[in-house]
């Protein structure tokens, strides 16, 4: 079951939550619809759940035209990021909602429910109350319930947002497994890129009811398409540079950007990721002693701090002469391997591997 | 001198002296009322040899008001019990006004020659047409008057004249041949006022009941002043010549209340599913 | 410390009246007891007071409910408004709305002279007493539900919309197992309040013994007799039963929350 989101527009009074936005998800996949809060995600959500009606557009699913059709019956499973459990039943009930209201005989709900505990590991646990289990726990039965119906697509918002880390990770790889194994069309709602990145078949980033890049997870965290997308996938070092005649200038290393050719010289940001910052001893001289990548050149720094965060170490450093602070992260193994003690005061060489650069504001670009 | 007075319905009024409200004088409806302060000791037991006429200083009577032009020719007592009369009363347990109504039917059929058997039957009849029972004088009033419930409303001369007044002319009252005259009493609180040195205005103030400007005053509320040569009412009214009858003539207050008005008395044998067969 | 505030003002406020009313029912001995408070008549009024009250208690709880959905989930004009006067009938003196809606409902009232002739006596009557208990017992029944369904999940609602519940499923299945412990409360205040309601019943019940006599009627007229003690045997019987009924009123509420959690 495939779905195509068509110029669906949507306010709340004043408040645009969605503004003329398209999506297509291909039968089969996973997708993350990832952004801020106020970004509209839940929203666009809602909206092909049928809970709530655009303003604009249409939703079509496998060339059907459901826009008007009721969220009763779209035949859609929803997962509620605090589980919407209905309490006073028990995991059995809950779970067998759906069908007793579909008034599917008894004997089939009875056999429909048992596989369904079983699917979600939640054996013998049928009468419990959903007060007697844990988030986790909760969360599976709430996603048992959503599938008792053997829904078409799966919808789900921030289903992991109110588990503890643990849990959470844990479940998320239960919930990849059984995606791969029901292969069921699925959107789901996160703020956190981890989440979305290894969870999803694909990733759709929205900002300001507008969605900024649709793509797989490599494509979106190698080419991020704007700043927003650059700036929320993770810490990011953004400097202020130039740039003029298809280069950009980064503390006088150049950084090649051919969308800008122009001889008349333009403020510029420039984003450095810091797994994509090399560390190295510095030389006498103030020259690097490696250094290749996209851009040329490396930069002297003084460190900063140094933590160790497992496997990696993060790095502090300034840059000679500046007052910024510069993050880098090097693999543990790596900092160890250096010819040097990474301690505060060291004087190293930091040479980017890949750097991007924006113009500010899209308006700007010619 | 200031005085600071409490009206309420006469029997919470008694109790409430009763219960210890400083109260320095009482003027209540029955002598019930004042007889219960008095058992207490709060009001000596010759209560009522302290002032003239027993210590009633003013009367009224017991009369019918009923709607503009007397549509249902309510003349006398007998037209009360007469086809489909429907008719406004207090509860006697509950009201002064009540018992009074009651006392006056019971006593007009004695005074006409009856039996206490033909009493019995005339105000088990009276009671029969009386679709409402309000707990207070007041409420009956509102019945009546504004509700448009019933054709007669039994009531004391003085508040007949208020709900006529009230009602701008869709009402009117009839005086029957004979009815009950009613008493209401005053005493001075002895315990109170000798504790707090006031008996001297406590008496005067009572005293001035009697007086020809008290009486005037008593009038103009329509009252019947005690005493020969009534001054006229408010407006100007003489007080329509009506044959009268006391308590004594239906037993006494404390007979009456016992056989009438008591826990299982005539009243409530009225109400006994017995009786409605 | 908190304890011993809470024992001092429920002893201070409740307790000592409670045991200064035994106690002058007590004086009359068990004979005397049962001689003034269990008359054919005195059982006649308990019967219409408590009835009465179980009826109005009833109608409020269900009407409560309704009303109290309507303010915490319409918005429409108007609605602070409705939600003021819904605690007017707490302030009003309770005599004055005895007072209008007998003037309201019998024959030449407003309301009255359409419902008469179709043979609805709506004043002195015993629905007159149900209308005017519902009346002071209304608001209870509200605002003990209201912040219930205002606290309410509406995410259980939606998923049991997307799994296919019509309004009415949703509603019965869905809503109404987690606020029906609150209706219960509401019912039971407004059953307690009703109970104890005189004001304003007196002035549209028309009063008749056996038929819309209530039991605060009997207590007042042995007053006015001056039989204290006897008075009180049937505001001790009036009490009991409230108190009996109120127990089993809330111990349904118990087992309705326990169920819902």
């Amino acid at each position: 079951m495939s779905i195509h989101v068509r110029d669906i527009s949507k306010s709340f009074g004043a408040f645009k939550a969605l503004d003329r936005v398209s999506l297509d998800v291909p039968d089969g996949t996973l997708l993350a619809l990832l952004g801020p809060s106020g970004s509209g995600k839940t929203t666009l959500l809602r909206i092909i759940a049928g809970l709530e009606h655009a303003d604009e557009g249409v939703i079509v699913e496998d060339g059907e035209d459901i826009t008007e059709r009721h969220a009763r019956q779209r035949e859609v499973g929803f997962v509620f990021q605090h589980y919407a459990l209905f309490r006073h039943m028990s995991v059995f009930e809950n779970i067998a909602f759906g069908l007793r209201v579909r008034k599917v005989p008894t004997a089939e709900v009875r056999s429909r429910v048992e596989e369904l505990l079983h699917l979600v590991r939640l054996e013998g646990l049928g009468g419990r109350k959903p007060a007697q289990l844990s988030g986790g726990q909760r969360q599976r039965v709430a996603l048992a319930r959503a599938l008792a119906i053997r829904p078409k697509i799966l919808l789900l918002d921030e289903p992991f947002g109110a588990l503890d880390a643990k849990v959470r990770v844990e479940l998320r790889q239960w919930l990849r497994r059984l995606h791969d194994e029901i292969g069921m069309t699925s959107v789901f709602v996160t703020h956190d890129q981890e989440e979305a990145f290894e969870l999803a078949d694909e990733v759709v980033v929205m900002n300001h009811g507008k969605i900024e890049q649709q793509g797989t997870p490599d494509a979106v965290f190698d080419q991020p398409a704007t700043p927003f997308v650059m700036d929320f996938l993770g810490n990011v070092n953004v400097f202020h540079g130039r740039v003029e005649n298809g280069r950009a200038f980064w503390h006088g290393i150049p950084i090649d950007y051919p969308d800008y050719p122009h001889a008349q010289a333009r403020d510029a940001r420039v984003y450095l990721r810091p797994h994509e910052l090399e560390i190295s001893p510095l030389s006498g001289n103030g020259q690097a002693v490696t250094g290749n990548g996209r851009a040329s050149g490396s930069l002297p720094a003084s460190v900063l701090r140094v933590t160790r965060n497992g496997a990696i170490t993060r790095v502090a450093c300034r840059p000679h002469g500046s007052d910024a602070e510069l993050q880098v992260d090097v693999p543990t193994e790596v900092a160890r391997g250096l010819q040097m003690d990474l301690v505060p005061g060291a004087h190293v060489a930091i040479t980017p591997r890949k750097a991007r650069v924006f113009l500010p504001g899209p308006e700007y670009v010619i | 001198m200031s005085i600071k007075q409490s009206h309420a319905a006469s029997g919470s009024q008694a109790r409430a002296v009763i219960d210890g409200l400083e109260a320095d004088v009482v003027t209540l409806a029955v002598w019930p009322d004042v007889e219960a302060v008095a058992k207490t000791g709060l009001v000596r037991a010759d209560w009522q040899k302290r002032f003239e006429n027993d210590s009633v200083p003013y009367h009224s009577v017991v009369v019918f008001v009923v709607r503009k032009g007397n549509p249902k020719g309510i003349k006398d007592w007998p037209d009360l019990a007469k086809g489909e009369i429907s008719i406004v009363t207090p509860n006697p347990k509950t009201s002064g006004n009540g018992k009074y109504s009651f006392l006056a039917a019971w006593g007009a059929v004695l005074a006409g020659g009856g039996s206490a058997d033909d009493a019995k039957a005339f105000v088990t009849e009276l009671y029969k047409r009386t679709p409402v029972l309000d707990t207070g004088a007041r409420a009956a009033t509102a019945t009546f008057s504004q509700k448009g419930i019933g054709d007669v409303h039994l009531t004391f001369e003085n508040e007949a004249h208020l709900e006529v007044v009230e009602s701008k002319g869709s009402l009117e009252i009839v005086y029957p041949r004979r009815s009950i005259r009613v008493d209401p009493p005053v005493a001075v609180v002895d315990a109170n006022v000798d504790r707090k040195g006031t008996r001297h205005v406590a008496e005067a103030y009572l005293g001035f009941l009697y007086t020809p400007e008290g009486r005037a005053i008593v009038a103009k509320h329509h009252y019947r002043p005690w005493g020969s040569a009534p001054p006229p009412s408010a407006d100007g009214a003489t007080w329509p010549a009506i044959e009268t009858f006391d308590i004594t003539a239906v037993g006494g207050w404390e007979a009456v209340m016992k056989t009438f008005f008591g826990e299982g008395g005539v009243f409530d044998s009225i109400y006994l599913p017995e009786a409605g067969r | 410390m908190t304890f011993a505030i809470t024992a001092l003002v429920m002893t201070a406020l409740v307790l000592l009246p409670l045991a200064v009313l035994v106690l002058r029912a007590a004086s009359l001995g068990p004979q005397g007891f049962v001689a003034a408070a269990w008359t054919p008549r005195a059982r006649a009024a308990y019967g219409v007071s408590l009835g009465a009250a179980v009826l109005a208690a009833t109608v409020s709880a269900v009407l409560g409910l309704v009303v109290a959905w309507v303010l915490a989930r319409i918005d429409f004009p108007g609605r602070r408004v409705l939600d003021a006067l819904v605690d007017v009938p707490l302030a009003l003196p309770t005599a004055v709305a005895g007072l209008v809606y007998s003037a309201l409902y019998v024959e030449k009232g407003w309301l009255g002279h359409w419902l008469v002739p179709l043979g609805i006596q709506g004043a002195y009557s015993y629905l007159g007493i149900v209308l005017v208990l519902v009346f002071v017992s209304l608001p209870f029944a509200i605002r003990v539900v209201q912040p219930v369904i205002e606290s309410l999940d509406r995410d259980t609602e939606e998923a049991a919309r997307i799994l296919g519940a019509s309004r009415a499923q949703t509603f019965f299945r869905v809503v109404l197992p987690g606020i029906l412990p609150a209706v219960v409360t509401g019912f039971a205040l407004a059953l307690a309040r009703a109970l104890g309601e005189y004001g304003s019943v007196v002035f549209i019940s028309g009063n008749m013994p056996f038929k819309t006599e209530i039991a605060p009627v009997l207590i007042v007229s042995r007053l006015e007799e001056f039989a204290y003690a006897e008075a009180t045997t049937i505001a001790v019987v009036l009490l009991a039963m409230s108190l009996t009924l109120l127990i089993v009123v809330n111990a349904l509420q118990q087992r309705l929350a326990r169920n819902a959690q």
